[in-house]
Formats: C-alpha cells, sequence, structure tokens
C-alpha cells in the first residue's frame, strides 16, 4: 500500500557512540615508573592535555 | 564517528540475540590495539591499517571493561616489551587475531611514538548517545 502523505513522520532515533581515548606514558628508566605524559584524543581526533595532569 | 559498520552491524544482532556468543566486549573478549597507519577512518574498516606486524595488543586489566550508565571504559596496558611503534591508530575488536572478531572502533590520531623503555596504559571511553 502506498504511504501516506499525511502520515507524520515517524520520529527518529539516532544512537551514536562517542569515543575519548586517554593515554597515560611512563618512563621505566627509574626505580618507580615516572608519567611523562598525559593525553586525551577526542572522536574526531583532536588532542588535548589536560593542564596539571 | 570512528564506529565500524561491522560494529554497527553486531550490535543490532545483540539486541536480538542472534550473535555469536563469544562475540562480547567483555574482560576475556575486548582487545585493545595500536598500529602505525594513517589511513583516514571509513566505516567499511574491519581492522586497523597497519600492517599485521606492526599491530600490537593488549588484553583488559582487571576490572575492565567497567561500565556506569551509558559509558564504557577500556584498559590496556602495553609495557616496555611491546607496541614500541610509531601510535597512529587505536582500535578495540574481540579477537586476539588481526584476521578475526569485529573492530568496534578505530580512532586515528598521533598519540607518539613509544620506546622499550617506556609503559603506556591506555583507556577508550565510550559513550552511548541518543
Amino acid at each position: 500500500m502506498a504511504p501516506d502523505s499525511e502520515t507524520e513522520p515517524m520520529e527518529e532515533v539516532a544512537a551514536k557512540v562517542h569515543v575519548r581515548l586517554h593515554v597515560e606514558k611512563f618512563d621505566m628508566t627509574d626505580e618507580a615508573p615516572r608519567r611523562t605524559d598525559y593525553l586525551i584524543v577526542d572522536n574526531e581526533g583532536r588532542v588535548e592535555r589536560p593542564e596539571g595532569a | 564517528m570512528p564506529i565500524t559498520q561491522a560494529a554497527r552491524n553486531l550490535i543490532s544482532q545483540m539486541v536480538i540475540g542472534t550473535h555469536s556468543t563469544n562475540a562480547y566486549y567483555g574482560s576475556t573478549g575486548a582487545i585493545l590495539w595500536v598500529s602505525t597507519s594513517c589511513t583516514a577512518h571509513a566505516g567499511a574498516q574491519t581492522h586497523l591499517q597497519g600492517l599485521t606486524l606492526t599491530c600490537h595488543n593488549s588484553t583488559m586489566e582487571s576490572g575492565f571493561p567497567s561500565i556506569a550508565t551509558n559509558v564504557l571504559q577500556f584498559k590496556g596496558i602495553l609495557s616496555t616489551a611491546r607496541g614500541n611503534i610509531d601510535w597512529n591508530e587505536i582500535g578495540l575488536t574481540n579477537a586476539t587475531s588481526t584476521t578475526a572478531g569485529t573492530m568496534l572502533f578505530r580512532l586515528v590520531s598521533y598519540f607518539g611514538t613509544k620506546t622499550c623503555t617506556q609503559t603506556w596504559a591506555l583507556t577508550a571511553c565510550c559513550t552511548v548517545t541518543t
């Protein structure tokens, strides 16, 4: 049956998955691991380094 | 959006239970991968794009993956012996082989160059939104 042009379109529910990658880097040459860098990469590949992290 | 079409299809199957029972990204199934390719993400990709020899992986740390409402967290650690390459792509699959499983996402960026004197901890936070 042909769709009724007067019918309201069904509401679309769009599910999305957003990814954020956290990378912590540790230098292992000392006795205790020493964190040397911490960066976060968002869904679009943008890199940020949290202040004071 | 770094999610893949294969993952989209797998999630759809999981909703109605027609997926393989070993397809879960659980504590023994989820694998984080790193490699060298800068090739842009495309939904049809099924694994990282770097050569197999440049692909390094990590199983889940204890307590991972975790879930808080709609936020999933996956954590792996690549010790001094592993992943000593340019990190240009990271992905999550449910298999320890580059030729098996389903890649949930692949994210391309320059994460740095890991050396054998370093250990890098990688945490992927996946938020499912409407």
